[in-house]
């Protein structure tokens, strides 16, 4: 385990070097912010507009005829999203998605020689093709979580309101009591955190693949285990540090 | 030219390469024979620097590849030209952006000439209109020449060729030999090919070293070679039934 830790903290090291050529990356950054990001916006969309409506119909199911009042309907829904919905639970689903894709493509570029060739070429390597990932992650994620934020709590009120379990007015007063924008920093802190080990620890799990193409299966596996793993581990360390 | 003093090499217990020495000369067609898992691969990444050698020199040139940094080892990588087993053509680039990628990564080249040196490279190894398919799309001797197009594509001074015929029928195999041996003449550069093909030895070695279980066992051309009388490199050789039958004639 140590071993892989302190590979995993070199390889780190190696990634944040001086690039050889500043505009191949940009336009590998850039690509990368398309297909690792903007790709994965459909995905967001559906789950975060079903995930809102869910948690409305859920609060609203729970809190109908208790003195309770209906506004905290969205309340609910605009904290459970902000807080760990569209950061915390979006990113356990896109260390799914990208993480594998990631582990996969690196892995593949491993075991048919590909990165090898790079080295010879005099490239380095880790730099140019774990580099523009993370900087795309890091760069489109809480973008992406923004998007998510603002879907998510539209389709709390869609359910809530096409149900007639709230009124819109319940709904905008519940989603703007108490708000504290401190929450927005404290989430997207948490995204920064996130999208980084989303595009680096799958990149350790492909780069270093040995064997063939049940290696790199194994490893894609084992990328999105470990990423969903440290997510969880750095948002509890998150959560203790900021909100306590 | 290459020289390579003492190399070591183990992974873990395993030895793979013992005391190896050779001198690879430009010009001439350099070829490193030997069965399987016998340490061929092996002698040609720590060449390049893909494996560090436990122990030894390898010499670029009078300068001492082996003791250089990375950012120092960049020099001679630039003027290097490998063509892999399994080509190692980037799957998600055309044949075109293939042979011109490390010309983007290291040369001041506006794109116009980078489309036409590429063109150039693709037509040296009578590769024309290809410019657009992806690797995927094209046959495993095409792979083999977009390689050798991308190895020479920067006028490399050495070039390295890992099993360049494996998995090619005959006249492919032939070809590719043919093109490995023109443009060593050609361009003046130092090529050294890893092969277990004894008709790519008969057809271009000038200079051949035998390795056997990690041992450089013996060194010659491909004319000392047929008369050569060392045990192990005699089975080599003569592996099949009716060469054999060949040789005892």
């Amino acid at each position: 385990m140590l071993f892989h830790i302190g590979r995993y903290f070199i390889m780190l090291s190696k990634i944040f070097s001086k690039p050889e050529k500043h505009s191949i990356y940009w336009r590998k950054t850039m690509r990368e912010v398309m297909v690792l990001g903007i790709d994965s916006l459909p995905i967001i969309a559906i789950i975060s507009i079903f995930m809102g409506a869910v948690v409305t119909i859920q609060t609203a199911t729970n809190i109908e005829g208790s003195m309770i009042p209906m506004y905290l309907v969205g309340y609910t829904a605009r904290q459970s999203v902000v807080l760990e919905f569209s950061c915390t639970m979006m990113s356990l689903i896109l260390a799914g998605k990208i993480g594998s894709s990631i582990a996969s493509e690196l892995g593949l570029m491993r075991v048919t020689e590909q990165i090898d060739a790079l080295e010879i070429m005099g490239i380095n390597s880790k730099s140019y093709l774990i580099g523009p990932k993370i900087v795309a992650l890091v760069f489109i994620n809480p973008f992406l979580m923004f998007i998510s934020m603002f879907l998510g709590i539209g389709g709390a009120w869609f359910a809530g309101v096409i149900n007639s379990m709230i009124s819109t007015s319940e709904f905008v007063y519940g989603i703007q009591y108490d708000f504290d924008p401190f929450s927005i920093t404290y989430a997207t802190t948490k995204m920064i955190f996130f999208a980084f080990l989303i595009a680096s620890i799958p990149a350790y799990h492909g780069y270093f693949v040995e064997g063939g193409a049940q290696e790199v299966g194994r490893a894609s596996t084992r990328a999105v285990v470990f990423t969903m793993i440290a997510i969880l581990v750095i948002n509890y360390a998150i959560t203790q540090v900021m909100l306590i | 030219m290459i020289e390579v003093k003492n190399i070591n090499k183990s992974f873990g217990e395993n030895q793979v390469l013992k005391d190896i020495s050779f001198v690879f000369e430009q010009g001439k067609t350099n070829l490193i024979i030997g069965a399987s898992g016998s340490g061929k691969t092996t002698i040609a990444k720590c060449i390049v620097g893909l494996h560090e050698a436990d122990s030894g020199e390898i010499i670029y040139d009078e300068h001492e590849f082996s003791k250089m940094k990375f950012s120092e080892r960049k020099a001679i990588r630039k003027e290097l030209g490998f063509l892999f087993q399994g080509s190692a053509l980037f799957d998600s680039m055309t044949v075109e952006e293939n042979v011109m990628f490390p010309l983007r990564m290291f040369s001041d080249m506006s794109v116009e000439e980078m489309r036409e040196r590429a063109s150039f490279c693709l037509k040296r190894v009578n590769l024309e209109n290809t410019n657009h398919l992806l690797p995927a799309e094209l046959s495993g001797g095409m792979k083999k020449r977009v390689g050798i197009a991308r190895a020479i594509s920067v006028n490399p001074k050495y070039l390295f060729c890992d099993e360049p015929n494996s998995g090619l029928d005959p006249q492919t195999a032939i070809m590719i030999d043919d093109l490995i041996k023109e443009l060593t003449i050609e361009y003046n550069i130092t090529t050294i090919v890893i092969t277990h093909d004894m008709n790519s030895v008969m057809e271009i070695g000038d200079k051949v070293a035998f390795i056997y279980n990690g041992e450089k066992w013996w060194e010659g051309t491909k004319e000392d070679i047929l008369d050569a009388d060392n045990k192990e490199l005699v089975d080599f050789v003569y592996a099949s039934k009716f060469l054999k039958t060949l040789r005892g004639k």
